[in-house]
């Protein structure tokens, strides 16, 4: 076999065109599991190695699916607005965008998108949980995507590459929502089963950035409206 | 909204971690997972290995904030644990290493309309086949590669980490970063002679 007679240009633009590779999720939560727990208070046995077991023992006793996280558990909740005690809930966003021309373009609240679209999601959390992307129609709430995530700003990927909703079958006004849980959400038939009261407030017409009172706990919502073309 | 962590550098991320700041990990975490995973799968050619690795990785670097002081850039720092990380477990678990081949994630197809789907960068399916075939080619000719090679060249061709940076990675001097990302390219363009041999003529 003759060598390759391409040039050090060619050879480093094959190596840079190869895929990238995300970490998973629950590896994430599982390095801020094993410091958070290396920072607690010392526990009146000492362990070996308390870093690596608390760190093994996330990723064994969850899988990959979905690790569990410690937080602090949430003083009294209340709906926003409601005349009661203010609390501590998440601060969460939510973004959507299109691609034109493969870039992507950030969409405006209510502004229009073809049938031919993905939505690409792109959200924000101020610290770790569960975070749940939806599309609300009405009384029907669709759960498509949930993640255990840290805090910051995270897309919708596997494996390193992006994924979209796609709107073809969609007609009329759309909302996508971001749903952020201190604990994970119960999993259905169909994936993870939203909390009930979300349900309503969604058919009620639940818009941006609100806090739920939720049958699994505190619950931050933010919802992202936008209208599909007539094909 | 603002992450407030957004306009702090790395270094000083890592000294408000230090210093028992409970959200600067999650942001370096979110800044470095994309780039540590990528280098640390093809280092160790192994996806669960390479997840194990990077865990690894992160919790030394916690250990480590004690005794930091900022010594050259934190990239080269968390790159440096990493590849120690790394030699390490490709030394205690061989019969792990798997050959390494791009796939293409699919979400499966069901009844009704289709929900995600795959919409932007890495090897996807509007690549022609023969494109894939040549990708699949240069994974398997860098696997081929003696690691202090492969690593010199993925730090400088993926992560855009100049020469100086990757001496103090690896710690070898400057001369000796630049013989082996010579010698890597030279490796490859042997190796991928007949997977391209209609390309750069």
């Amino acid at each position: 076999m003759d060598d390759w007679t391409g040039s050090d240009s060619q050879i480093d633009a094959l190596i840079a065109d190869l895929p990238t590779y995300d970490a998973p999720d629950a590896a994430i939560a599982a390095v801020l599991s094993a410091v958070a727990a290396e920072r607690a208070p010392a526990p009146v046995r000492p362990l070996r190695w308390p870093l690596l077991a608390a760190a093994a023992a996330a990723l064994i006793a969850v899988g990959f699916g979905a690790a569990t996280l410690r937080p602090e558990p949430p003083p009294a909740l209340t709906i926003k607005g409601a005349a009661a005690p203010l609390v501590t809930p998440a601060t969460v966003a939510l973004g959507l965008s299109v691609l034109r021309d493969g870039a992507p373009v950030a969409l405006q609240p209510g502004q229009q998108a073809q049938a031919s679209d993905s939505v690409l999601l792109r959200y924000t959390t101020d610290r770790a949980g569960f975070a749940y992307l939806f599309r609300a129609d009405g009384a029907d709430v669709e759960v498509f995507h949930g993640v255990a995530a840290p805090a910051g700003t995270h897309h919708v990927t596997a494996d390193g590459q992006v994924l979209g909703y796609p709107l073809q079958g969609l007609e009329g006004a759309q909302r996508f929502g971001l749903a952020w849980t201190a604990e994970p959400w119960p999993a259905g038939p169909e994936g993870p089963t939203p909390p009930t009261d979300l349900v309503a407030a969604l058919s009620g017409g639940l818009d941006r950035d609100a806090r739920l009172d939720a049958d699994v706990g505190l619950v931050s919502v933010d919802v992202a409206a936008l209208e599909v073309a007539s094909p | 909204m603002a992450n407030r962590y957004e306009s702090h550098s790395d270094e000083e991320l890592f000294f408000l971690h230090r210093d028992g700041d409970p959200g600067a990990m999650a942001e370096l975490l979110e800044r470095y997972r994309r780039p540590v995973m990528t280098y640390l799968v093809r280092t160790v050619s192994d996806r669960g290995l390479a997840e194990e690795v990077f865990v690894d990785t992160f919790l030394a670097l916690h250990q480590a904030s004690a005794a930091y002081q900022a010594q050259g850039a934190f990239r080269s720092f968390v790159f440096r644990i990493a590849r120690n990380r790394a030699v390490s477990a490709l030394r205690r678990t061989p019969e792990r290493i798997k050959r390494l081949s791009s796939s293409i994630e699919a979400v499966p197809d069901d009844d009704r309309r289709p929900r995600l789907q795959l919409v932007h960068g890495g090897v996807g399916p509007e690549r022609s086949t023969g494109a894939r075939r040549q990708l699949r080619a240069v994974e398997e000719a860098l696997n081929a590669l003696p690691e202090r090679h492969r690593t010199a060249l993925l730090l400088f061709n993926v992560e855009g980490v100049p020469y100086p940076e990757i001496a103090q990675i690896l710690d070898v001097p400057l001369g000796t970063v630049k013989t082996w990302i010579h010698q890597a390219r030279k490796g490859l363009k042997k190796q991928l002679g007949d997977a391209f041999s209609d390309v750069g003529r």
